[in-house]
């Protein structure tokens, strides 16, 4: 037996608050390697399998066309958080404008059949809630695409010449079994990259919720405009997986008005700080800050006016 | 760069054991919603595919050269750094002992205020229910059937359901307690004076007397960074007996409190002991078998 269940350390004395960190973060853990792996073996498969060529006679030529068809994949495309950043550095690095890779990146997550039926039954059977949150997001993320493709244009990849131009392209008389193996040689590199900023961000939220107390957040949101930020803070720290935050939103209902919560559902899967960090291991540090801020500002902006509207 | 990749075959095939033993030995539930364990078994098995892989990419190292673009990428402090956080996970994992959530953690999630505002949200919904009340008939907000479908169909569902507010008695049981206990905090009049027994671990926070504690459990989506808490105010003579964190069965009636404004269903605890904390400490949204 190589280990015995995770009890060598209990004959010495760990501070409690340390061992429920530990079980956060591997919780955590746990919970995103299966679609972090599935998610690698897509980028695996994208990078074999799909030429840039493919890309651009699939993808329109035209900006604002990209867009809303990057957006539109993304919202069928079902992937969470976690798993979309490995897909979206390849796709980047087929040829991919970062405006659309982020349009992909930003709906995928958020749109999907998972997070809808949950946001659906955690809100008592409700579509208002789920509808509210695919429309709304949907039209954020279109604006944070249009926003980011109007300052944005080389791909910002952090290694940009190794990905994408790859030799093997066009490489015809490989043998399918080669391209195989070469599909799970790309998803173990990827592994390797995404892995280290996926555990250093699974670490910091577990330490946020063991140390942080989230009922003085909660005490400063009073009043539609901070109620909206406590909200979207919340969303930021906790790092939910997209497909259960719907649970944890429902709790505050009573709490802040439906905007602030509906604003939780919407931030909380673009940007949290689990996906920040494996951001980091995509982009350029300084793109991953500018993001950071268009998406923060479009979707507090975008929820205050709609509850001035309504 | 063989040691490199030879260290990657290690790391990969650790993963998988680790998560094969996690699953073995029935660890995952302390970390996982049950209705997660596939998906779990298949990192596992991904994995294992990857370390074979990764065997293959050492004893037939020329089979390929696509390695040459991550050189420079794992050699030196960055390399060593990186496969450090890499092991990270690995290394707590396997040397401590997982512990299940308890009252530290409720506090920084805000016990009362949630239960709070599942009290506020009936007093709502009750306002709007007597404002409106030619227009709504049905519970504004009923209880998801479909949340609990998972192994008990809606008929079940719905006659459990149904036959709650005749009972002279409720019992909060494993598969039942969330359903219930939204029944209860959306109706709280509509209970007052039931007997009710449940379990859960004792909570207390600033401002409770001391005879004052809350009976809580934590509700686990899908994995425990996700959970929520739910539990009720409960009242019992010398109750400062029971520390924190203790676990308890207790036996009492509903009746309505007034917690700092707050109208809350709150217990009468009439009998109360202490048990071991249960094997299954955590409620599930979604019922199901446990093993």
């Amino acid at each position: 037996m190589l280990y015995s269940g995770g009890t060598i350390l209990s004959i010495i004395e760990v501070p409690a608050a340390i061992l429920q960190m530990n079980t956060i973060f591997i919780s955590i853990l746990i919970e995103a390697l299966p679609f972090v792996l599935i998610g690698v073996f897509i980028a695996g498969i994208i990078q074999i399998f799909v030429t840039e060529s493919h890309v651009k006679r699939w993808l329109p030529k035209n900006r604002y066309l990209a867009i809303v068809s990057s957006c539109f994949i993304g919202a069928c495309f079902p992937a969470c958080e976690c798993g979309i950043v490995p897909i979206v550095r390849r796709l980047l690095g087929k040829g991919v404008p970062i405006y659309a890779g982020i349009g992909f990146m930003l709906t995928g997550p958020l749109i999907n059949p998972m997070v809808i039926l949950s946001t659906y039954m955690a809100f008592g059977n409700n579509l208002n809630m789920a509808i509210s949150r695919m429309i709304i997001g949907f039209v954020l993320a279109l604006m944070i695409a249009f926003i980011v493709s109007c300052f944005f244009r080389s791909n910002h990849l952090k290694i940009p010449d190794h990905f994408g131009q790859e030799h093997h392209d066009g490489h015809g008389h490989h043998s399918l079994m080669h391209k195989l193996k070469d599909t799970v040689m790309h998803a173990i590199d990827e592994f390797f990259d995404i892995g280290k900023f996926l555990i250093v961000g699974a670490l910091i939220a577990a330490f946020v919720q063991t140390f942080l107390s989230a009922e003085v957040l909660i005490e400063l949101g009073e009043g539609t405009a901070s109620s909206t930020a406590v909200m979207m803070a919340l969303a930021y720290l906790l790092s939910l997986c997209s497909e259960a935050d719907a649970f944890i939103g429902v709790s505050f209902q009573h709490l802040f008005p439906p905007a602030a919560i509906l604003s939780f559902l919407i931030y909380g899967p673009m940007l949290d700080l689990k996906n920040t960090m494996m951001m980091l291991s995509v982009f350029k540090a300084r793109f991953v800050f500018v993001l950071l801020i268009v998406i923060t500002v479009v979707v507090y902006g975008g929820m205050i006016i709609i509850q001035t509207l309504a | 760069m063989r040691l490199q990749q030879v260290f990657r075959a290690v790391i990969l095939f650790v993963f998988a054991v680790f998560l094969i033993q996690l699953h073995r030995s029935g660890d995952v539930f302390k970390l996982i919603n049950p209705a997660y364990v596939t998906l779990s078994k298949i990192a596992g098995i991904l994995f294992l595919i990857l370390f074979v892989a990764q065997l293959y990419q050492i004893f037939v190292p020329n089979s390929h050269h696509y390695n040459h673009q991550h050189h420079h990428e794992a050699s030196g402090f960055k390399g060593f750094i990186s496969y450090f956080l890499i092991i990270l996970p690995l290394f707590i994992g396997i040397i401590m002992p997982f512990s299940t959530l308890d009252a530290s953690i409720a506090q920084k999630k805000g016990m009362m205020v949630s239960l709070e505002s599942s009290g506020a949200g009936q007093a709502q919904a009750l306002q709007q229910q007597s404002q409106k009340n030619s227009t709504i008939v049905s519970d504004p907000n009923p209880p998801d059937p479909d949340l609990y479908s998972n192994k008990m169909n809606k008929q079940q569902y719905d006659s459990l359901m149904d036959q709650l507010p005749n009972l002279p008695s409720v019992e909060l049981n494993e598969q039942m307690y969330t359903a219930y206990y939204q029944a209860i905090h959306n109706n709280p009049e509509l209970y007052a004076g039931k007997e009710i027994k449940l379990t859960g671990f004792v909570y207390r926070e600033e401002g409770f007397s001391t005879n004052q504690f809350v009976l809580g459990r934590f509700v686990i989506t899908h994995c425990v960074a996700d959970a929520s808490i739910v539990g009720f105010l409960a009242n019992l003579e010398g109750a400062e007996k029971f520390v924190e964190d203790t676990w308890m069965e207790v036996t009492g009636a509903i009746y309505l409190e007034n917690y700092q404004g707050n109208i809350l269903p709150a217990i009468k605890i009439t009998d109360g002991h202490t048990i071991t904390e249960p094997q299954q400490p955590y409620l599930y949204p979604v019922s199901m078998k446990i093993r």
